[in-house]
């Protein structure tokens, strides 16, 4: 494993358990941090929660990350994957790297 | 073997057909891209028959089935359908199941790796005469309606109400005099219904199927593209990773299991191997277009190291590039990374997020919460 | 004989005027009355705009001089009561205790819960007893008793966003009833940052101004106050009053499907319309308008159109279907009551069918005759509904006539046969069921334990010890409810369990619940508004804001249990469960449903027992808050005989008393209670001596005074208080001490002694005395054959 991995990995993984566990005390998830696979569909199937639960997750990750994320937000919840890969991007773009 | 209750109209539509798990199934029509778009671009029309069918009446079904499968049974409310997975005492999967709360009945539909014996077998050495089950599968088929335009078809079919069912519901409608079980449950991430029907109106609902599904674009499918639409969609497959990798656990099915349940079949292996903490884990991968193709049991590099080999794969018409699923350890299971595919200097092939496609269906807003 | 009822009065306040004549003219121009929300500290809110009263004037109120912290919730609902009152020329004090007041609201005085929240959190908690009482949700109806001299029952519906609509029905009930000869009825709520803060945060607010059922997609907020005075006919004629309309029919019903979201296949609302229909004997194609709920939110808009073409089929294209909170704004409480004042004024006075203004055109999903912008003259005359879709899955329908119809007289759909008890469902501090209850109380061994609190130290409390809710049942997903919803899901589980309710269709289209509390608030109620406070008004959570109105609590159990019947949350302050009672009594005297739900929830919540305990209201060393829930099932007698259901007593009278002397005098007098308690035995047809269990606080001097005057010494009956045991849960020991009565199976028949008085007399001067007759052994046992 080389180093740059290695960094890109940690820092991936900061921001998968920042989410996982605010995601569990907010929604009242009975699951553990490692349960939740990062693929897992959050809306619908999978985790299956509602429009309601939608707002908080919106609200849960403007919070922990200081970002904005749009009304029009489907994409951006469809798994934890895609919600990282989303806060990964625009905290880039907040830095101007 | 069990044969195919509609084998004849398969073979009118010149369809191939195969064994798997002892069940006859329509593996192909004739262009794989074809049926692809039926169901990406408009309705594909799917014969599911291989499923497992049974019904149980609640009184006792209802303890019998939360024994047995790994999700909370008892929570499921009227109307509503859990999706679950039946596992061996050893905690490893046997099939992947839906379980329908009817009103009075409990309806359960299994795609299963084993035969119909042998979940037969399962399923009475756990109580299954005792809690009253009733095997419909011979006498009984179920037709897959996949497709943004899915909606459509069914409307068609039964009606206006149709448009208001949730995602994992089941409801009952008539067809031509009969008693017909209709689920919202797809697994391609289009809109997906299953009709399980009896055989007397088999035929005719079928050919309806299949006429309506032509007027609004689309056509008949086989199951061999399901297995690409379900990776694409990120849909568990139990027929792909399912049957290579079998520990529900390490292919991230957590969400399928009530760990707060006192009983199901393989709880305690499960719950062991929960505690002792996940070695490996699955994640998507991707090839870049015209690197070649990934192959199951192709084996993944991290330098001169090998980590890992690919489960299972297609191609994504839409994403125009090879993806498919693999096991890595979960030191490295994160999405964006990069790795050589067949050899230290093979072709690169990151770890993606997944469901790496946005079907056509989420921009469709049916009546739904 | 079921009597008619009539309205004979209206005020309103609201940003579209505050007389009526100036609220009709603004409804024909079609005016949309909304202002920019000036608060600096709202600014970053999505909601800009709101339907704000300008230029109220709080110096014409007199109470105000007397009570000087009342919010200004209490001030617009008693500018609105008092124009509704002259507009009525009735004067309550000439009808005594048969003239009461129904108010619903949704955030009550929730001002004034902020201002004490904003002290709170600057470790400032002190507070006095006044203002607990200002900050109470049933403060209103006490304070326009005051004012305008109303002595008869009282009540608050908390069902948020119906409560007021809600509120007319169960008023029109009672008069249906002979139990009132008129009624002051109405809705209040303000506009406040907490109110405001919740509905922005769960994005269910419009940027600019609410465009009903067209664009763009959004709810605007209003402040209201809406009162009517409701009459019985013959009184009203009697007097010479004019009547403006009359009350043919309501209904109410549950989704049992989510906390903020509408069932969208639109049932629920189907539902609660085709009961409305049924109890007035009105067809729905001779329905000639629909005052819609048409907030402007994506979710309601689709799925009211989609309930009404369902209901009404090809004829629902030709109704006039219009929502007037295009122009006040959404008034939560006061909306009911002021939508049916608009749908009045608007039949009579200007004849113009309201409007839906600033409609641009309909949106998707929204294809029916919204009467856009500008008023259209009202050519059918005929009955008009009204309805109300609120939080918490409650709906609420009601239809009206017009008065000069010469229609011929609504059905009479009251029963005459009585109502039985089949089941007790009990959670307290003895554990969970009947049984434990039973047990916990023949040993006599307090279920106390000591807390400490911050601000307050130790105190005692009576706490429901932890259950699993799978050994009650395992199909109830209770995962991530509050404790209160927790207690009421199982009370009421177990009560359908004891009463051998199994049918599902049954349970899902039938049955009613009707659940009390002592308090308007929750659990979330702090969590939502601390988060604000601490955080300059920006939402960082949406989970507690649909929790904050205890009818969540209601909507949780009806969702847990797939209740779709007639269902109200109502509070009352202490005693809140007995007083409920009657109201579902009521409900199945009237017809709405063959069997109910009635009962009661308390959760020990350190933020409220810390304000009694500073404010001196509860003094530690005397009694031990306790909290719990209790869940009866009412039947109709044949109902329970045809489905062979224990019956464990008969409920034969309950009578009601509001007594204000507290706000001005210290000391409270037995003689309303007395009275009250004679009232129940007369109306029951029995005399003091059969009674042979009174159920009342063995420590109330109140209490006492006015039993002892009734019943003389207390050798001639046994008394059932349960508070040394399992505490004083503050709206359920009333009926902790009424399950024990009849649970109790030592007592021994003597031929007509096998009466129960109930009795229950708070200190802010509610009321109320029961008789239940206990039936014995022998029909229990034939019962339970089945």
């Amino acid at each position: 494993m080389t180093k740059e991995m290695q960094d890109f990995i940690d820092r991936r993984k900061k921001v998968i358990d920042t989410f996982k566990s605010e995601l569990i005390r907010r929604l009242n998830l009975p699951y553990n941090a490692d349960d939740l696979h990062e693929d897992v569909a959050l809306l619908g199937a999978g985790l299956g929660l509602d429009s309601l639960d939608a707002l908080e997750i919106v609200l849960c990750i403007e919070n922990s990350f200081n970002i904005k994320i749009p009304d029009q937000n489907i994409s951006v919840l469809r798994s934890i994957n895609t919600v990282v890969d989303y806060v990964i991007e625009q905290q880039a773009l907040k830095a101007g790297t | 073997m069990r044969p195919l209750q509609l084998h004849d109209r398969w073979m009118d539509a010149h369809a191939a057909v195969a064994q798997r798990f002892g069940t006859e199934i329509v593996s192909i029509i004739s262009d794989p891209k074809k049926e692809y778009s039926h169901v990406r671009d408009a309705v594909g029309i799917s014969d599911f028959s291989h499923m497992q069918k049974f019904n149980v009446p609640e009184e006792k079904g209802l303890d019998f089935l939360d024994n047995l499968l790994a999700g909370n049974v008892a929570k499921v409310r009227f109307g509503r359908v859990l999706h679950t997975f039946l596992a061996d005492n050893d905690g490893f999967l046997v099939a992947d199941c839906f379980m329908a709360n009817n009103d009075e009945e409990l309806v359960l539909l299994c795609e299963s790796i084993v035969n119909d014996a042998a979940l037969k077998t399962v399923l009475n050495n756990n109580g299954a005469q005792e809690a009253g089950l009733v095997d419909l599968s011979e006498n009984h088929v179920v037709l897959g309606i996949d497709g943004y335009k899915a909606w459509a078809v069914v409307k068609d079919l039964f009606g206006a109400d149709i448009v208001g069912l949730p995602y994992l519901s089941i409801e009952r409608f008539s067809y031509e005099g009969e008693n017909v079980r209709l689920f919202r449950a797809g697994k391609t991430s289009e809109f997906g219904y299953l009709i399980m029907a009896p055989a007397q109106c088999a035929e005719s609902l079928f050919l309806k199927c299949k006429e309506l599904s032509e007027k609004y674009g689309g056509g008949l499918c086989g199951l061999n593209i399901h297995n690409d639409l379900r990776l694409e969609g990120r849909f568990f497959n139990i027929f792909a990773e399912g049957l290579k990798v079998r520990d529900p656990l390490a292919l991230g099915l957590q969400w399928m299991i009530d760990f707060d349940k006192e009983k199901f079949l393989g709880r305690d292996a499960i719950l062991k191997r929960r505690s002792a903490g996940l070695t490996h884990k699955i994640i998507g991968i991707s090839l870049e277009p015209g690197a070649g193709e990934l192959k199951p049991g192709a084996p993944i590099f991290n330098g001169p190291e090998k980590v890992s080999e690919v489960v299972a794969s297609c191609f994504s018409y839409v994403l125009n590039r090879s993806i498919g699923l693999a096991l890595f350890p979960v030191a490295i299971a994160y999405s964006g990374l990069s790795f050589n595919l067949g050899a230290p200097n093979g072709p690169v092939i990151k770890t993606i997020s997944m469901p790496p496609i946005m079907p056509k269906s989420l921009s469709v807003k049916l009546d739904e919460m | 004989m079921r009597k008619r009822v009539v309205v004979t009065g209206m005020g309103v306040i609201s940003s579209a005027g505050s007389t009526l004549e100036s609220f009709a003219r603004s409804l024909t121009e079609g005016k949309a009355c909304f202002s920019r929300i000036s608060d600096p500290r709202l600014a970053h809110f999505r909601a800009k705009h709101a339907g704000i009263i300008a230029d109220f004037d709080k110096q014409e109120i007199r109470v105000a001089k007397a009570l000087p912290r009342l919010d200004r919730f209490h001030l617009l609902a008693l500018a609105a009561a008092n124009s509704a009152l002259s507009h009525a020329s009735l004067s309550p004090i000439q009808l005594s205790s048969r003239m009461g007041v129904i108010v619903g609201t949704c955030s009550g005085p929730m001002l004034s819960i902020e201002r004490h929240y904003e002290r709170i959190i600057k470790n400032n908690p002190a507070i006095s007893q006044e203002e607990i009482f200002v900050k109470t949700y049933e403060s209103a109806v006490k304070v326009l008793a005051y004012a305008y001299g109303i002595s008869g029952i009282s009540a608050t519906v908390v069902t948020a966003c119906s409560a007021s609509l809600g509120a007319i029905g169960l008023a029109t009930d009672l008069i249906r009833l002979g139990v009132a000869d008129a009624m002051l009825v109405g809705g209040c709520d303000t506009l406040s940052p907490t109110t405001l803060a919740g509905f922005d945060g769960l994005k269910a607010t419009c940027e600019t101004t609410c465009a009903p059922f067209s664009k763009p997609f959004g709810l605007s907020l209003g402040e209201a106050a809406a009162f009517m005075v409701l009459e019985e006919l013959d009184h009203a004629r009697k007097r010479e009053a004019p009547m403006f309309s009359e009350i043919a029919g309501f209904g109410l019903s549950n989704d049992a499907y989510h906390c903020t979201s509408p069932d969208p296949s639109g049932s629920g609302q189907v539902l609660a319309m085709e009961s409305a229909l049924i109890d007035a004997g009105i067809a729905p194609g001779e329905i000639v308008y629909i005052n819609a709920h048409g907030t402007g939110t994506e979710a309601n808009d689709k799925t009211e159109t989609k309930a009404v073409r369902r209901l009404f089929g090809a004829y629902a294209e030709s109704i006039p279907v219009s929502s007037t909170k295009s122009m006040v704004g959404h008034c939560l409480g006061a909306a009911g009551c002021l939508e049916a004042i608009a749908t009045i004024v608007c039949m009579q006075r200007t004849k113009v069918y309201p409007p839906t203004a600033n409609f641009s055109g309909p949106r998707e999903g929204c294809s029916l005759d919204y009467v856009p912008d500008a008023g259209r003259p009202w050519t059918n005359h005929g009955p008009v509904m009204n309805n109300n879709f609120a939080f918490g899955g409650n709906n609420a329908s009601m239809v009206m006539t017009p008065c000069v119809s010469g229609r011929s007289t609504p059905p009479d759909r009251s029963i005459s046969e009585k109502i039985v008890i089949t089941a007790c469902g009990l959670v307290s501090p003895a554990g969970v069921g009947k049984d434990a209850f039973m047990a916990g109380l023949t040993n006599n061994i307090p279920f106390t334990r000591s807390v400490v609190y911050p601000y307050i130290g130790t105190i005692t409390i009576a706490a429901v010890p932890r259950f699993d809710m799978r050994t009650i049942d395992r199909r109830l997903d209770v995962h991530s409810m509050d404790k209160s919803s927790v207690f009421a899901v199982a009370a009421a589980r177990l009560a359908l369990q004891e009463a051998n309710m199994r049918d599902r269709s049954a349970i899902r289209d039938g049955l009613g619940l009707f659940l009390h509390c002592a308090s308007g608030s929750t659990a979330s109620e702090s969590d939502h508004i601390v988060s604000l406070l601490n955080d300059d008004y920006k939402v960082r959570q949406v989970t507690a804001f649909p929790y904050v109105v205890p009818n969540s609590i209601t909507g949780n159990v009806c969702k847990a249990l797939m209740l779709a019947g007639p269902n109200s949350t109502l509070c009352f302050g202490k005693g809140a469960g007995l007083m409920g009672l009657g109201f579902s009594w009521h409900a199945l005297r009237n017809g709405h449903a063959a069997a109910m739900l009635s009962g009661s929830v308390d959760e020990l919540l350190p933020r409220t027992l810390t304000d009694q305990v500073l404010s001196g209201i509860l003094r530690p060393d005397e009694e031990a808050p306790g909290e719990g829930a209790c869940v009866f099932m009412l039947e109709t007698l044949s109902h329970a005989r045809r489905r062979r259901a224990p019956e464990l007593g008969e409920l034969c009278s309950i009578a009601y008393s509001t007594d204000t002397t507290f706000l001005t005098t210290p000391d409270s007098t037995p003689e309303t209670l007395e009275k009250t308690i004679r009232k129940a035995l007369s109306e029951a047809g029995i005399a003091s001596p059969q009674i042979y269990a009174v159920c009342h606080n063995v420590r109330a001097q109140t209490e006492k005074q006015a039993i002892d005057s009734v019943m003389g010494p207390s050798s001639q009956y046994k008394s059932f208080d349960v508070s040394t045991t399992l505490g004083c849960a503050a709206a359920t020991l009333p009926l902790y001490n009424l399950a024990y009565a009849i649970l109790d199976s030592s007592f021994e028949t003597s031929g007509s002694k096998n009466y129960i008085l109930s009795v229950f007399s708070s200190m802010t001067g509610a009321n109320c005395a029961a008789i239940i007759r206990k039936y014995v052994q022998h029909d229990q046992r034939d019962a339970r054959l089945h």
